[in-house]
């Protein structure tokens, strides 16, 4: 099983003339994420077909994420932008204990280590859509890498769908974080009036 | 366990623009609940410390949470490799490959497809199952639609040491059982060597003891490095690396032995031991020695004993030294017009090499070259007019430089490995014979790019299959092969090219089906330590659980062979530990025959290690005994004695391979007859990774310049190109270009510019004819053709070329560098 590929040819069409047409094009409109979506919604008017865009986008996919541009690869994965640079390294732990912490662990099935952005992503979600005490240290976390893990895929990728996600990413992460020092401030506030 | 429902968790985004995004991300592949499941992990995660061993030494691995954390050196390796590093790092390569991949055009229309897509990354991830029943489906399909010889599976290369994990021979053993494949023979290490070598001394000499460095340090005046640098490539062992030559380096230091390099490179051996420097024009070491013999024999300083008790054909050899055959007197000063080495200092060498005990320590740089059959002999006859072969300390060597050749050899008995089920042959493993037909291995492009071509090799005349398939292991061809746009070019011609790898090597990216491999430090094996010394066997445990979905070989294999109908017979029924096992198991009894005291199998792998005692080996001269009595123990060549003429050569009637040592110019050289480039490009093995092994990991970042692989070039003709150090250049010839980063400096002689091999090949624009590759692989620019008919070896170091500043557009691409505005 895996959500991590690049996109399918079924993908790409309904990315272009189905639902997700629509969605991407809401998406476009919130200021946070408008700058990426547009990138995105720009590659995908291109000419090319379909299937030369699925082979287009894969091989691009392959070469930031997957290894197979050696050192220009772009490591979805936390350990990459910490210490060392080595993938496995200790926010591997640190993710499978706050994600045992929950309750939960990575489904065997997906071959990837515990700080695969996907995972950390989708811990997030669910801390956050359960009231969890520690999504708001899960969205710092992502804060900690997620935008050097962009601005690496920003650069190296030529196709710009994918620098299209990585900004749009970004500005979600960055927006998210922005909210919870609002909220922080505020809260504070109230104790101090109290 | 019961997976989180996106529904479910869908229902809750609400509250949070988060959780909209999020699910927007999920349309993009980011997130998916599916990735976690209610439930603690069933693994438990490892910790503590694991023993194994590598190419690079005995290490030891701290494990926390089952993540390797560090790598220290055995206590006892007397010189541990500075590139340790760089192993743990190569695990946790975001270059490792993750999953089975299939390049889409083959995946969607078979080998019909055609190859235009190869080699530019358009894969699609597949299933285990899918890949092995596509790998399965291909062998039999190539294999019925043009019978055995539509395979190559002579897969070369330096897979990781460990006696079943043997990725090639699992390979073999795998294709042994279905209808035949065609193998490769030798090496592209010391291929002319090990085919002239017994014909000359009867055994390879490359792959042998060496006398040991005890004796060498004892007795040993004038110790000579010739083409060889043993404090670079001694780091690296086809075994496990013992590094005892460190110890005999050191005792040459300690001592205050003279010591002479012989290299167009200020080594590492020059510096460590404080030697005498002299600097040849590349690829004009038969012609300096010439000159050396042409002295030994004018001022009758040679031999004649010796030469008339334990060498054959010097009569024969002799005129053309002398000139009287040809009209050219092989003179000091005929050599030093060849080689650029003043008369004087020709002279010097000869009187210097007959007044001590000389030991003549050939690399085999010196035989990586056109004609390079020559270079060896040359130096074995001029061994043999200095009359010291079988002496303490004196003679030649062609395996100081390799896998610590002189570690003097423990008491401990062999260690087998897994058999490919082909017939084994004396020497190095790899030279075993198997497969129903088999070419010389650097032949491989020549091979493609002619099916049914005729070739020569070593005595025998045959023509080239029509393969159609290849399947590689343990090897990165797109790195060792030479003239990489003639290989690219070939490559086209193969329907289906597999490849298993636990990185995306150049190679990798080539293939059509690549799946991924364990590394040697995610499985269990065992492997001796040391290729010649063999001081203790290693419990190669594993360190970690295989990363992303890579798998054994030896399981992959496995499982192949049971799609074709053979998996009892490839896996004998025994699982990984009980092969183990059984390979400890028949060196014990070995041992026991030998009175070597041995623990029992369970014993040794908790220990994790067993070493032996040096008894014997300390003492050990090469060619002793045959000196002592040749008769009765005479050499294994036709006539028993050196060969210095050889009539089985003779009737081979070769015209690039002459029946005695000779002179004849390369295809190519610096300052040659009609050279078409001014400058030497010196391709030699890399000081921070083995071959192209690591090239992958953060040690690049130690020698790396503006991100290429360097280039060091001599500051006169930097100074002449407007080059300047760390600038980025571009070296060209009429077979390719590369881009390095250059490093000005006077260690390295006028003429040359020194680009190491085993740097990954880059291609700016992959399939496109010339392209730019733009890290810097030395094999852009090297010649392929074969040393001669004789050994058909490759020409790695025939290679002149120019460079220059490159004034193109810039293509580093700085992704680990943060953009400035982040």
């Amino acid at each position: 099983m895996s959500s991590w590929h690049p996109p399918t040819r079924e993908a790409i069409g309904d990315y272009r003339r189905g639902e997700r047409a629509v969605w991407l094009s809401r998406l476009e409109e919130d200021p946070d994420l408008g700058p990426g979506i547009g990138a995105i919604a720009a590659v995908l008017a291109s000419d090319e077909d379909d299937a030369a865009m699925t082979s287009h986008l894969g091989i691009a996919f392959g070469k930031l994420f997957d290894g197979i541009g050696g050192p220009y690869t772009v490591p979805p994965y936390e350990s990459a932008y910490c210490g060392t640079g080595h993938l496995f390294q200790a926010p591997v732990s640190e993710m499978k204990q706050l994600i045992a912490e929950s309750g939960l662990s990575v489904d065997s099935g997906f071959a990837e280590p515990a700080d695969h952005l996907s995972i950390e992503l989708t811990l997030a979600a669910h801390l956050l859509s359960t009231g969890g005490p520690q999504a708001d240290q899960m969205l710092w976390r992502l804060r900690n890498w997620v935008p050097a893990f962009c601005s690496s895929c920003i650069a190296a990728d030529a196709t710009g769908f994918f620098a299209g996600a990585a900004r749009a990413l970004d500005g979600l992460v960055a927006a998210e974080c922005r909210k919870l020092t609002t909220q922080s401030t505020h809260h504070t506030e109230e104790e101090n009036i109290k | 366990m019961m997976k989180l429902q996106g529904k479910e968790l869908r229902m809750e985004m609400s509250r949070r623009s988060f959780l909209t995004y999020s699910a927007a991300a999920g349309a993009l592949g980011l997130v998916s609940p599916s990735l976690l499941v209610k439930g603690a992990s069933a693994q438990e995660a490892m910790n503590g410390e694991v023993m194994s061993g590598s190419h690079w030494g005995v290490f030891n691995a701290k494990v926390t949470d089952g993540r390797a954390v560090e790598f220290t050196p055995w206590e006892k390796d007397p010189y541990p490799s500075f590139q340790l590093p760089g192993i743990l790092d190569s695990i946790y390569s975001p270059t490792r490959i993750k999953y089975p991949m299939v390049r889409r055009a083959f995946l969607e229309g078979g080998a019909e497809a055609g190859p235009d897509s190869r080699g530019k990354g358009d894969f699609v991830r597949v299933s285990w199952d899918q890949a092995l029943d596509l790998v399965a489906s291909e062998i039999k399909r190539v294999q019925d639609k043009y019978g055995p010889s539509g395979i190559f599976a002579g897969s070369y290369g330096w897979k990781s040491p460990g006696r079943l994990h043997n990725c090639q021979t699992l390979l073999r053993r795998m294709m042994n059982q279905t209808a035949g494949f065609v193998n490769g023979t030798g090496d592209y290490s010391s291929a002319a060597a090990q085919v002239i070598m017994p014909h000359v001394m009867g055994t390879l000499e490359t792959y042998e003891q060496q006398t040991s460095w005890p004796i060498v340090a004892e007795n040993t005046t004038l110790m000579v490095f010739w083409s060889a640098n043993p404090m670079k490539t001694n780091q690296i062992s086809w075994a496990v690396g013992d590094h005892g030559g460190y110890e005999g380096l050191k005792a040459l230091k300690e001592k205050g032995t003279k010591v002479i390099v012989i290299d167009p490179v200020r080594t590492e051996t020059v510096e460590y031991l404080n030697a005498e420097w002299i600097a040849p024009r590349p690829q004009t070491d038969v012609p300096m020695m010439l000159g050396i013999a042409h002295t030994l024999f004018t001022e009758n300083l040679h031999d004649q004993d010796f030469l008339d008790n334990y060498t054959t054909g010097f009569d024969k050899f002799l005129p053309y030294l002398t000139g009287d055959s040809d009209g050219v007197a092989k003179s000091a000063e005929w050599a030093s017009e060849i080689c650029g080495i003043p008369a004087d200092v020709i002279k010097e060498l000869a009187h210097a090499f007959a007044k001590n005990r000389t030991m003549l320590a050939g690399g085999w740089a010196m035989q990586r070259m056109h004609h390079g059959e020559q270079a060896h002999w040359m130096m074995v006859t001029l061994a043999s007019m200095l009359g010291q072969i079988g002496l303490p300390g004196g003679g030649f060597g062609l395996s100081y430089h390799y896998a610590n050749g002189g570690a003097p050899t423990s008491d401990g008995p062999a260690l087998g490995g897994i058999t490919d089920g082909g017939k084994a042959t004396e020497g190095a493993a790899w030279l075993s014979e198997s497969g129903s037909a088999s070419i010389p291995v650097a032949r491989v492009v020549d091979m493609l790019l002619n099916p049914g071509g005729e070739f020569d090799f070593n005595g025998t005349h045959s023509t080239y299959p029509d393969v159609k398939m290849a399947y590689w292991v343990g090897g990165n061809p797109f790195a060792h092969h030479q003239d990489r746009n003639r290989m690219i070019k070939a490559w086209r011609k193969l329907e289906t090219f597999i490849v298993h790898d636990f990185q995306w090597t150049a190679t990798a990216r080539f293939a059509d089906i690549v799946l991924p491999a364990t590394s040697s430090y995610e499985r269990n094996d065992i492997e001796s330590v040391g290729d010649y010394s063999n001081r203790a066997f290693v419990a190669m445990k594993k360190i970690v659980d295989p990363v992303f979905e890579a798998r054994n070989d030896f399981d992959i294999f496995a499982d192949i062979a049971d799609r074709l109908g053979n998996g009892d017979g490839f896996t004998e029924n025994k699982d990984e530990m009980a092969w183990v096992k059984s390979l400890y198991d028949a060196a014990a009894k070995q041992g026991s025959a030998l009175g070597v005291d041995m623990p029992s199998f369970e014993d040794f792998w908790e220990a994790g290690i067993i070493e032996f005692p040096v008894t014997k080996g300390k003492d050990f001269i090469r060619h002793a005994s045959f000196r002592e009595d040749p008769l009765l123990n005479p050499l294994g060549t036709p006539s028993g004695l050196i060969e210095i003429y050889s009539k089985n050569i003779e009737k081979m009637g070769y015209d690039d391979c002459p029946p005695h040592a000779t002179w004849m110019e390369p295809e190519e050289r610096l300052d040659g007859p009609g050279a078409k480039f001014p400058l030497h490009i010196s391709a030699n093995h890399p000081k921070a990774r083995l071959h192209s092994q690591l090239c992958g990991t953060s040690l690049r970042e130690t020698y790396a310049v503006a991100g290429h692989e360097p280039c060091v070039i001599n500051t006169a003709d930097a100074e002449a190109r407007g080059i300047k150090d760390g600038d980025v250049v571009r070296l060209f010839n009429d077979r390719g270009q590369v881009l390095a980063g250059a490093v000005v400096s006077d260690n390295i002689m006028p003429g040359v510019v020194q680009l190491q091999e085993g740097g990954w090949y880059d291609p700016l624009n992959p399939g496109e004819e010339n392209t730019l590759d733009k890290y810097g692989d030395a094999n852009v620019l090297s010649v392929d053709i074969g040393t001669s008919k004789l050994a058909q070896g490759n020409c790695g170091q025939t290679i002149i070329g120019d460079v220059e500043k490159y004034t193109g557009e810039p293509v580093t691409v700085t992704v680990f560098e943060a953009p400035a505005e982040a």
